[in-house]
């Protein structure tokens, strides 16, 4: 029998037709649409005159350019309003189910899709947003599109694509102290660089990513998009199963038996081949920050900067414009750093185990006074869970100011900006220019790192902090 | 549209919407910008079917790839939606059996 990647196994079930020299069209299982990159969607299918063909294979919240705060009253920003109201109008006019501000399970859309149950293994799913790529963590196929292929999905349940090439990064061993799966992905990106995975689907195996709880593999796939990959997934296994038992939209009784005896079957077959094979160590892994302008920029934290030796023309050009950028000098070291934010949240880590770290870290202790700590859950249920634990109730103690469920400052398309030249240690996944607003200087790392951060107020390794 | 990279989605959007993302190397990405930069006006040429892309001014010019299925929507106007508009029913019947 032909030996399949779960990749494989997964894209070749979905394929309704291969088009001669050309994609394939390739049928959609969820798809979750959120108040940004819908509104022209709906508006193109109203030109064509044509319907959501299955309404009830889309699920809708708005995230991205929502208040975190007064979610109860009318939005200020009238965009925001606009979009949102949009969103509302679209969802009621053709049958699509929302998760509205406010109501129970809103928040970002790749927080709540996995809360709900509503991703599951062997599915596919895309939406309006480059981290898809978070779902891949159940064993789906998960990856962002355009809003051009959001109408072709509303219209038709199906994306015309090209089957891309597959690469498997392994990581092996045992995780050390105070390293977290953040710093797992953003090692990867700071070896292969921010253009390392272009054209190809992820898998990511071994012993340390299977060691991982949900929550975690979901950061790693989640940032799978920063290494140029279209995705990335990780196998199934009882980790995946015990998540998934008695989430609102998994399958019970019977079609749960059924479920997981399919589920199981989901893996990469011993001898399937890969376009691509890389193998990491994960004993070799500390915790990373980024000192620069794409995710590719990541350092250990105990580390220098780079300098710009051997480096050459434009590659040499954009990379001190890069440092300049963030005010930093080839080869200086990045500990001690002065900073001004911290930022945890977005879909990468807006997770309540996120929350738990950083609550436990701070337990006790007081920001730093230079630091302004925003902590934004990933949703309601997010937050729900963090006044229930009682970790709400310590990170304002340590003077962390919880906001409402949004994507807040990980894109600043809200409220929620960094001023111009201010420092930013965040938990979310791009440091481009301007990504947390215009002029703001972005560096990446983990929730136990930022968690470090705020309380000396510099760029700290939480090791030492934290003790071992 | 004509860059040395374009990101996934953006291509897709590109291609999508009736707009042709040309991929050209680094070098002949820096040539098209110098020639630019010295002169505004300069023109390229973009042949599609002969999937080749020339700086007038000087002559340099080299070929680009496009998927064959997606050139054809380009060269007829077509888009990926009335493609599966007209194969909406082998599509119900793969969505009745998921």
């Amino acid at each position: 029998m032909e030996k399949k990647t779960l990749f494989d196994k997964i894209w070749d079930a979905h394929v309704v037709k291969s088009v001669p020299e050309g994609p394939d069209v390739f049928f959609i299982d969820k798809h979750f649409i959120h108040e940004v990159t819908s509104p022209v969607a709906f508006l193109n299918l109203e030109k064509r005159g044509i319907g959501v063909r299955y309404p009830h294979r889309t699920i809708a919240t708005p995230d991205h350019n929502v208040p975190t705060v007064d979610q109860d009253q009318t939005i200020k920003d009238k965009l925001s309003r606009m979009q949102v109201e949009k969103l509302r109008e679209n969802c009621a006019k053709y049958g699509i189910e929302l998760h509205d501000l406010g109501s129970a399970h809103h928040g970002i859309v790749h927080v709540i899709g996995p809360e709900l149950g509503v991703t599951q293994p062997g599915m596919t799913i895309v939406c309006g947003d480059s981290h898809t790529s978070t779902h891949g963590a159940f064993g789906a196929i998960a990856f962002g599109i355009g809003t051009s292929e959001v109408e072709m999905v509303l219209a038709t349940q199906c994306i015309m694509q090209s089957k891309p090439k597959k690469m498997r990064i392994s990581v092996e061993g045992k995780l050390g102290a105070g390293v977290t799966s953040k710093d797992i992905i953003l090692y990867i990106i700071s070896k292969i660089s921010a253009a390392g995975a272009t054209g190809y689907f992820v898998e990511y195996a071994g012993s340390a990513i299977q060691s991982l709880s949900m929550e975690a593999r979901m950061t790693v796939c989640n940032m799978s998009i920063e290494m140029g990959a279209r995705g990335g997934l990780i196998a199934p296994d009882e980790t995946t199963f015990a998540y998934l038992k008695g989430k609102t939209y998994a399958p019970s009784g019977e079609e749960w038996t059924k479920a997981l005896a399919y589920w199981r079957t989901l893996k990469t077959d011993e001898g399937a081949s890969f376009d691509e094979e890389l193998q990491f160590d994960a004993k070799d892994i500390e915790p990373m920050i980024t000192y620069g302008t794409n995710p590719g920029m990541g350092i250990k934290v105990n580390a220098s900067i780079p300098t710009a030796e051997g480096m050459e023309g434009s590659n040499k050009s954009s990379y001190l414009k890069s440092l300049e950028y963030m005010g930093f000098s080839p080869g200086e070291a990045i500990l001690g750093k002065a900073v001004d934010y911290v930022f945890v949240g977005s879909c990468t880590n807006g997770r309540i185990e996120d929350i738990r770290s950083v609550a436990q870290m701070v337990k006790g202790k007081k920001k730093a006074s230079n630091i302004t700590a925003w902590i934004v859950p990933g949703s309601r249920e997010v937050e729900k869970q963090a006044h229930a634990e009682g970790l709400v109730a310590i990170l304002e103690e340590a003077g962390f100011e919880l906001r409402q469920p949004g994507c807040s400052a990980c894109l600043a398309m809200n409220d929620d900006k960094i001023p111009a030249g201010k420092y930013a240690v965040s938990t979310s996944n791009r440091n481009f220019e301007g990504r947390q607003g215009p002029g703001a200087r972005t560096m990446l790392a983990s929730p136990l790192t930022v968690a470090a951060v705020a309380i000396t107020g510099r760029i700290t390794d939480p090791r030492e902090v934290f003790g071992n | 549209m004509v860059s040395s990279f374009f990101a996934d989605i953006f291509k897709n959007n590109c291609l999508n919407i009736g707009v042709l993302p040309v991929t050209v190397s680094a070098s002949f990405a820096d040539r098209i910008l110098s020639e630019v930069a010295k002169h505004p006006d300069t023109e390229l040429e973009i042949d599609l079917q002969n999937q080749r892309i020339t700086l007038l001014s000087t002559g340099d010019g080299e070929t680009f790839d496009i998927n064959a299925y997606k050139k054809g929507n380009m060269q007829h106007g077509f888009d990926d939606i009335d493609y599966l508009l007209n194969m909406a029913s082998a599509i119900d019947t793969f969505a009745a059996s998921r």
